[in-house]
């Protein structure tokens, strides 16, 4: 018990990560042992917003001849009139009903007009399937954090509603972010083509073939779009069209140009136009379309010192990708904003520069479709083809892909509940907690002295309560739980249950001690003690299982903790403390008799 | 133990009066309070919108509230807290409607639009809320009732259990409109603690009363409460202090739950559940003679 303890500190401790800024703000020194454990918004300040997704399921009834024909052109009419995907949830030929879901607000009338008289509405029902909802969160969650580094935290609470938590942003700043899609920018011959209000739709992915390595992702674009599409591809198989999203095109990428050292085949710097230029496996050369400078970390070169004075007014910002110290950087014209773009753990090169681009991803133009588009067809209907090492690779790929493509949401968003924390706020409910966790442990500690009048009882129980505690903490530091306050409170009523058990347990020992017992032995008392500990644990995390399970996404964590708390307790824990209390009680019952031998001795002689 | 002498000199008819009483007194109280619209009911079921003014030298609580209800047209309350003002009202406010509130403070009382949070609880989260409690109360309810019948297989038995829970809720009910405290997603949590720790002196109680065979019942009973007290005495410290302590509402909601469950169990487990056990071991003693004689 003591090495998982010892384990635990480790782990809520973490020494080896980086504290997190917004907690040192906002609980201050502590922060740095408390480095593995993330808090909740309620505990650093922040917002909590409540999503409602607008979506609909509306019952068609298909009338014409052909039901499979009829449906798949009232979908492609409905998508190009309402501008949002639509997926079909059921389709039942036999009867001719389909039901489609329909990411935005819409009335019978509005629809029917739209499918004309290839059939009718019956039912129109405010819904969203389990699918819709996760790609929706996916998307937004691209959206706002691409990285990972604010933080922020989506969760499906039941029916159309997600909970959005963002740390340290005010519920204004959050709204923003939810509100704002990426910048969706397909270059073609280093021109944009086509933008994120091009793309209608983009659909899931699938395997072109039953366990193959290519994956296919298939979208639609606007009449217009096709149109520009049609124009520019026509003919040119193999060419790459290039994908960014947040293009920083009013940057300029400063590198340690040491970095060139590094770079794969696939990718070359220019020094010419000062630009990267990939290379796809056809052999065709595509620009990344960010000016980029390279310069030795230790001092600025004089060309890239020349090039970012020739651009001030033109560009805004200068990325930096290295370690560049401050007296470089200083170097830097005054104009410009600088940010400084660090490496991810396990990042390689390629990556690192694509990320500080917004280069997500490189397609090529197929040649049956180049010759398709050069026989004048204009065509809506694309698929992007994805090969990889092994399908669930290309898979991930073409995932990730279409979050990006998915500028538009396919539902409309609403807020539902807006709720800010002040991180001072929270600050004070941290400090009253861990006050009354230590009042609580003196507390216990005094009642069980005054019980059992035996110091080292109270100081077992009081120990096993701190390991408990901290085994806990380790575990919610392990996966990830983040503290708030409803976990706070179950993290204090695990102190009070728990001592619960230890002190049916003591009693049940010490009931042995009384001379009217039976004697039963010291392990049969244990044992009996369990029999109660077991069904009293069972009912309680049956309980908070419910509230986890069932209950709303606010009070799932205070759920989790205290389940976490007791089965701890009841599988690691308690049968330590059994063992101490057998053997305290055992060694004051051997010395009480010894010194009783000792005086019947003294009396025989 | 003094503490003990009702279970040692009462009968069990005068033991199962106390805790009665006490549940009829405090469900006329809940039902009292649901009758007349004032149980306390918080944002999280009822919906609504809270204005928080954060600041200092705030403008008079009547004006503000004059302002706000004019703005609105609909009740609103004004509650002062430590440096600002909470408003509530049963308005749902959209994005227009906030705006308009924060405008107004900076036009009327030139109170800059920082300063002000707006909260908001629509009514399909209110829906959803109601429903997932129900739900989880429920099933937590059934769960537990399942965990004790597996446990002690006698009907008598998981009835006198049920029935001490089922009391102990009804009353927290009581106490919570007395005290004032909001029925809000953490006291659901609460109720839902409490259906799992309450059973936990039912099962202590149980398991000695009927499953040991040293000394005579009442004695067992006696002695089961000892530890019994110690559990809820030991339980109790740490949910009172952080409820002393915090400011939070929602830790304080849930472990006033709490505390009042626990606390009516004392009345529901050793005066009620001991009486009915009590009851049934005399009972199954005296047909026990019957058959050796």
């Amino acid at each position: 018990m003591l090495l998982v303890a010892f384990l635990s500190v480790m782990l809520v401790w973490s020494p080896w990560k980086e504290v997190d800024p917004r907690v040192e703000e906002a609980i201050g020194w502590p922060s740095e042992y408390t480095r593995g454990l993330s808090f909740g918004v309620d505990i650093v300040g922040g917002s909590r917003i409540i999503l409602g997704l607008e979506a609909y399921h509306v019952t068609f009834k298909i009338d014409q001849e052909n039901v499979e024909n009829a449906w798949s052109l009232m979908v492609e009419k409905l998508e190009d009139n309402l501008y949002v995907s639509i997926k079909t949830i059921s389709f039942d030929s036999s009867t001719g009903q389909a039901v489609a879901e329909i990411g935005r607000p819409v009335t019978s009338d509005m629809l029917e007009e739209i499918i004309g008289d290839l059939g009718t509405v019956m039912k129109i029902e405010e819904t969203i399937s389990d699918a819709t909802r996760d790609e929706v969160i996916s998307i937004l969650e691209t959206r706002v954090d691409p990285y990972g580094t604010l933080g922020v935290q989506f969760r499906a609470l039941g029916a159309n509603l997600v909970l959005f938590e963002a740390a340290g942003l005010s519920t204004e700043q959050a709204k923003t972010l939810l509100g704002k899609p990426g910048r969706l920018e397909i270059f073609f011959e280093n021109e944009v083509l086509l933008r994120g209000e091009d793309i209608v739709s983009v659909g899931a992915p699938y395997p072109s073939a039953p366990g193959s390595q290519t994956v296919e992702l298939p979208f639609r674009l606007t009449n217009d779009g096709a149109t520009r599409f049609r124009d520019a591809a026509a003919g040119k198989a193999n060419y790459p069209t290039v994908i960014y999203v947040d293009r920083p095109s009013d940057s300029i990428v400063l590198f340690d140009s040491d970095i060139l050292s590094e770079l794969p085949a696939s990718l070359v710097y220019d020094t010419s136009e000062k630009m990267f230029k990939g290379m796809t496996e056809q052999g065709m050369e595509y620009p990344i379309n960010v000016s980029a400078v390279g310069s030795d970390v230790g001092e600025l070169s004089s060309s890239a010192r020349q090039f970012l004075e020739n651009q001030v007014g033109l560009k805004l910002k200068v990325l930096l990708l290295g370690d560049f110290p401050d007296e470089v950087v200083e170097n830097i014209p005054s104009d410009y904003e600088v940010e400084n773009i660090s490496r991810l753990t396990d990042e390689s090169v390629e990556d690192w520069i694509e990320r500080a681009c917004g280069l997500k991803s490189v397609v090529t133009i197929s040649p049956s479709l180049a010759s398709r588009l050069a026989s004048g067809e204009v065509t809506k209907e694309l698929v992007i083809t994805i090969t990889r090492a092994s399908q669930e690779e290309a898979m991930n790929e073409a995932r990730n892909l279409r979050l990006v493509l998915s500028e538009r949401l396919p539902v409309n968003i609403s807020y539902e509940s807006e709720t800010s924390i002040d991180a001072r706020l929270g600050t004070e409910f941290l400090r009253e907690a861990i006050i009354a966790g230590m009042a609580a442990l003196i507390g216990v500690w005094a009642l069980v002295y005054f019980r059992y009048r035996d110091i080292l009882i109270g100081f077992s129980i009081i120990a096993t309560m701190i390991c408990e505690l901290v085994i806990t903490l380790g575990t919610a530091s392990v996966l990830h739980w983040s503290i708030g306050l409803p976990e706070l409170g179950g993290l204090i009523i695990v102190i009070g249950t728990g001592v619960d058990h230890q002190i049916i347990i003591t009693d049940e020992i010490l009931r042995g001690g009384l001379p009217e017992a039976k004697t039963v032995n010291l392990r049969g008392r244990v044992s009996r003690a369990f029999g109660i500990i077991f069904v009293a644990v069972a009912t309680t995390v049956a309980a908070m299982a419910m509230l986890a399970w069932l209950g709303f996404g606010a009070m799932r964590g205070f759920a989790i903790i205290t389940i976490a708390g007791l089965l701890i307790a009841v599988f690691l824990t308690r049968p330590v403390y059994a063992r101490m209390a057998s053997a305290i009680i055992g060694w004051r019952h051997s010395r009480a008799t010894g010194i009783l031998r000792g005086r019947e001795s003294s009396q025989k002689k | 133990m003094k503490l003990a002498w009702p279970q040692q000199r009462l009968s069990g008819r005068q033991l199962a009066a106390i805790p009665l009483a006490l549940a009829i007194f405090l469900s006329s109280v809940t039902l009292v309070a649901l009758a007349s619209g004032a149980f306390p009911v918080s944002r999280d079921f009822r919906g609504g919108s809270l204005i928080r003014v954060s600041g200092e030298n705030l403008p008079d609580i009547e004006n503000v509230e004059a302002a706000v209800e004019n703005l609105l047209g609909s009740d609103v309350d004004v509650d002062p807290i430590e440096n600002g003002l909470d408003i509530r009202t049963d308005n749902v406010l959209d994005d227009n409607g906030e705006n308009l509130v924060k405008s107004m403070f900076s036009g009327q009382f030139g109170i800059l639009e920082d300063a002000i949070t707006i909260e908001t609880m629509g009514p399909t989260i209110t829906g959803l809320y109601s429903e997932q409690a129900r739900n989880a109360l429920i099933g937590a309810f059934v769960a537990m009732a399942v965990i004790v019948f597996i446990a002690f297989r006698k009907r008598i038995t998981i009835g006198a259990i049920l029935l001490s829970v089922a009391l102990d809720m009804l009353g927290v009910l009581g106490c919570m409109a007395l005290f004032g405290v909001e029925l809000s997603l953490a006291s659901i949590a609460g109720f839902l603690m409490l259906i799992g720790y309450a059973v936990d002196t039912n099962v202590l109680l149980t398991t000695r009363v009927l499953k040991r065979m040293e000394d005579e019942p009442r004695r067992r009973v006696v002695d089961a409460m000892r530890t019994g007290l110690m559990m809820n005495c030991s339980t109790l410290i740490p949910i009172v202090s952080l409820n002393v302590i915090t400011t939070a509402p929602q830790l304080s909601q849930l472990t006033a739950v709490l505390i009042f469950g626990i606390i009516i169990d004392i009345f529901n487990t050793w005066f009620l559940n001991a009486a009915i056990l009590l009851r049934h071991v005399e009972r199954q003693r005296r047909k026990g003679y019957h058959v050796s004689t």
